[in-house]
C-alpha cells in the first residue's frame, strides 16, 4: 500500500513540476486584475447611460401607475341600465292592502295545562287501592 | 490580516494556487488563470475574507475552487451543452514519443487522462492530498464536505486510480513484449 501511495505521489509530483512551468507570474496576474478593474471612459459612459435608462423607466412607470384616489369605488358606482328599473311616470304606482293584524295569542301556562286523557292515568292505581 | 499581508500570502502560494486552479478547470491554463485572477480579486477587494478558522492556503484553495465552479456554471449556461463536444474536438492527438522528454510528457498526459476519468470529487481529493500535500481533513475543508465524505472520495479515487495504473502497466508491458518479438 505504501509503495502504491509513493507511486501516486511520484506521478503527482511530475504533474506539479509541469504545471509550475506553465504558471504565469504573480505580478502579471495582478497587472491583469488592475486592468480588469480599471474604469475606462467608455465604461463610465455605459454605466451612466444604464443609470439614466433606469431612472427614466422608473419615472414612466410611476406616472402610468393608477393612483389610489383615482381608483373607482363601489359605493358611488351606478349601473348604466339603472334608468330601466324606475317605473314610467304615466303608470300609477300599485297600492298595497295593509296586512291583516292578528290578535296576540294568549300565552299557555304549562304548569296549569292538563292533557285531555289525563283522567285515564290514575284509574288503575285507584283500582289497586 | 491587512491588505499587504494578504498580498504577500497570495504571492507565497501563487504557484501552488495555479496548480490547483488548473485541476479545478480541467487543465485549461487560460480558464485557470482567469479563475485565479477572479479569486485574487475577491480576496483583495475583501469579498472573500479570511477568518483564520483554517490555514490560509486551505481557505484560499476553497475560494479558488468556488470561483472555478462559478465560472464553470456560467460557461455551461453559455454553451448550452456544447462544451463537452468542443473540449473533445480540441483535445490534441497523441504524438508518438521519440525521446525521454517526450516519454515523460506522454506519461504525464496519460496520467492526466486517467485522473480526468475519475469523478470530480475523487479527483479533487487525490489532487489535494498527493499534489498539495494537504491532510484529508484540510482537503475536506477545501472541498466543503465532511471529513468522512472526503475520506471516502479519497479512498475510492485511490483504489480506482491504482487499478487503472496497473492495467495501464500490463498494457505497456504487453506492447513492449510484442515489439521485442516482432
Amino acid at each position: 500500500m505504501k509503495r502504491e501511495d509513493d507511486r501516486l505521489k511520484a506521478h503527482f509530483r511530475e504533474l506539479r513540476r509541469a504545471d509550475e512551468r506553465l504558471a504565469p507570474s504573480f505580478e502579471s496576474q495582478l497587472a491583469l486584475i488592475r486592468a480588469r478593474c480599471r474604469v475606462t471612459p467608455l465604461r463610465r459612459v455605459r454605466r451612466f447611460a444604464a443609470a439614466a435608462v433606469l431612472v427614466v423607466a422608473v419615472g414612466v412607470a410611476a406616472a402610468l401607475w393608477p393612483r389610489a384616489s383615482e381608483a373607482p369605488t363601489l359605493i358611488g358606482w351606478r349601473s348604466p341600465t339603472d334608468g330601466l328599473l324606475a317605473p314610467p311616470p304615466s303608470v300609477p304606482a300599485p297600492s298595497f292592502e295593509p296586512a291583516p293584524s292578528f290578535e296576540p295569542v294568549a300565552a299557555v301556562d304549562l304548569a296549569a295545562w292538563h292533557s285531555p286523557t289525563d283522567f285515564l292515568l290514575p284509574e288503575p292505581i285507584r283500582r289497586m287501592e | 490580516m491587512d491588505r499587504d499581508d494578504v498580498r504577500a500570502a497570495l504571492k507565497r502560494h501563487h504557484r501552488e494556487s495555479f496548480g490547483w486552479a488548473l485541476a479545478c478547470c480541467a487543465q485549461d491554463p487560460d480558464a485557470a488563470a482567469d479563475a485565479l485572477q477572479t479569486a485574487y480579486l475577491k480576496v483583495l477587494e475583501g469579498r472573500a475574507r479570511f477568518d483564520g478558522r483554517s490555514a490560509f492556503r486551505t481557505w484560499l484553495f476553497a475560494v479558488i475552487r468556488n470561483t472555478a465552479a462559478e465560472a464553470r456554471r456560467r460557461k455551461r449556461l453559455r454553451n448550452l451543452g456544447m462544451l463537452r463536444y468542443a473540449e473533445e474536438a480540441e483535445r490534441p492527438a497523441h504524438a508518438p514519443p521519440e525521446d525521454e522528454r517526450l516519454d515523460r510528457v506522454r506519461m504525464q498526459e496519460d496520467f492526466r487522462a486517467l485522473l480526468a476519468r475519475l469523478p470530480r470529487r475523487q479527483r479533487e481529493a487525490l489532487h489535494l492530498v498527493f499534489y498539495h500535500d494537504l491532510t484529508i481533513r484540510e482537503a475536506a475543508v477545501v472541498m466543503g464536505v465532511s471529513l468522512g465524505s472526503a475520506r471516502t472520495h479519497y479512498e475510492r479515487g485511490k483504489k480506482r486510480l491504482r487499478q487503472w495504473l496497473t492495467t495501464d502497466d500490463d498494457e505497456t508491458g504487453r506492447r513492449s513484449a510484442e515489439s521485442a518479438l516482432s
